[in-house]
């Protein structure tokens, strides 16, 4: 029968010295950094999520109520021109609003949406015109359902309206936008 | 004078010994903070991102019924004031030229103990009454508000259910507050507001 050594090897036993167990240590350390920048980085997507729910029911929300107005005055509530106001200058709520919720609006004077027509300043005046290049809105295209496409301002002889809604704001990683395009028209009640 | 001898099993100093020991409990200690931390936040938001979508559902499902409505066959009829229900029919259809009107449905708010629910009945009061519930975590109050004959929450309406409706011209803004104790006892509420347009 073999004999057993009297005692074991030291070097075998001498477990971890100091800087093994600041080396581990610092390795964990790292590991951890790595995971709570990654919870952190979940945390931030859901509140993108979040906010970006907020801007979408905001969207629709707004879409709601233009198409709730006037058809004929959809346009003049909602431009840039306070001056043409259906119910006196500067009685409409415009062409920019805000996002309960979205607090950290990109806009200087605290707006997180606008409202965008085919529109355009022409001598301190604004018109709804055809002829405008805006692809986001299906422009240029005829507004007034004669089947021409003109220069004029159709801001009282629409047909079809379209409409861009945007929001802007600031999010964890940064700007965000989210854009809904649609075409109103007048359509007859039952 | 001879060194004292230090053989390879000695061990650490005690000043290595309580060095080694405050670092790896600060690190433990970090790290239990974290994941703590970490499970509280997922938890949260997890229970937060279901009561948002159903939330969304459950509302969604209220625009849609609504929105084939007549503005002008709303029950009831009161501009600007909020209510905890309303009833509407909604138009199936032209025969010679009339428009066909659905049974009459109605949407309400039935409070409960805790927590309300939305039911959705057709015909509501009639024999033939069907009636579903759409949701049953609704929040006796809108988030915010108290009975107090105040505006709490600043949506410019005065000790709203957790369900409320009201006719703004055209349009009615519809608000729902869901709300549920979750396990540690913590309340999880979540809000939305939907703008519909009745299109007949």
């Amino acid at each position: 029968m073999a004999r057993l050594p009297r005692s074991l090897p030291t070097r075998g036993r001498q477990g971890f010295s100091f800087l093994e167990l600041i080396i581990g240590m610092s390795v964990l350390l790292v590991a951890l950094l790595i995971f709570s920048s990654s919870v952190s980085g979940v945390a931030k997507q859901r509140t993108v999520n979040r906010e970006t729910n907020l801007a979408v029911a905001a969207a629709r929300n707004l879409l709601e109520t233009l198409r709730s107005e006037e058809f004929a005055e959809v346009y003049a509530l909602y431009n840039t021109n306070p001056g043409d106001d259906p119910g006196g200058a500067g009685t409409a709520p415009g062409n920019r609003f805000v996002v309960a919720g979205l607090d950290d609006a990109v806009d200087s004077n605290g707006f997180d949406g606008e409202i965008v027509f085919p529109d355009v300043e022409t001598g301190g005046a604004w018109q709804l015109r055809e002829d405008l290049e805006l692809p986001e809105l299906g422009m240029p295209r005829d507004l007034s359902g004669d089947s021409i496409v003109d220069d004029r301002d159709h801001a009282g002889s629409y047909f079809i309206l379209p409409v861009l809604i945007r929001l802007r704001w600031r999010s964890p990683i940064g700007t965000r936008q989210y854009e809904m395009t649609t075409q109103l028209c007048q359509y007859n009640k039952s | 004078m001879r060194a004292p001898h230090r053989s390879a099993r000695s061990g650490w100093t005690l000043v290595e010994v309580v060095l080694a020991s405050t670092f790896t409990v600060g690190v433990f200690a970090k790290a239990a903070f974290v994941m703590e931390s970490a499970l509280g936040l997922a938890s949260d938001e997890t229970a937060s991102m279901h009561y948002e979508d159903q939330a969304r559902r459950v509302m969604d499902r209220i625009g849609l019924a609504i929105m084939g409505s007549d503005r002008e066959t709303l029950m009831p009829q009161i501009e600007e004031l909020h209510t905890n229900s309303i009833r509407y029919s909604f138009s199936l259809g032209l025969e010679d030229g009339e428009v066909v009107w659905s049974a009459p449905e109605e949407i309400r708010f039935q409070n409960g103990v805790g927590t309300g629910a939305i039911e959705w009945r057709e015909n509501p009061g009639a024999a033939e009454e069907r009636r579903v519930v759409w949701s049953n975590l609704v929040s006796p109050l809108l988030e915010g508000e108290e009975v107090n004959g105040l505006d709490d929450n600043g949506n410019g309406l005065i000790d709203e259910d957790g369900l409320s409706f009201v006719l703004e011209g055209n349009r009615i803004v519809i608000r729902l507050t869901l709300r549920r104790p979750e396990v540690d006892g913590r309340l999880v509420e979540e809000s939305v507001e939907h703008v519909v347009y009745c299109r007949n």
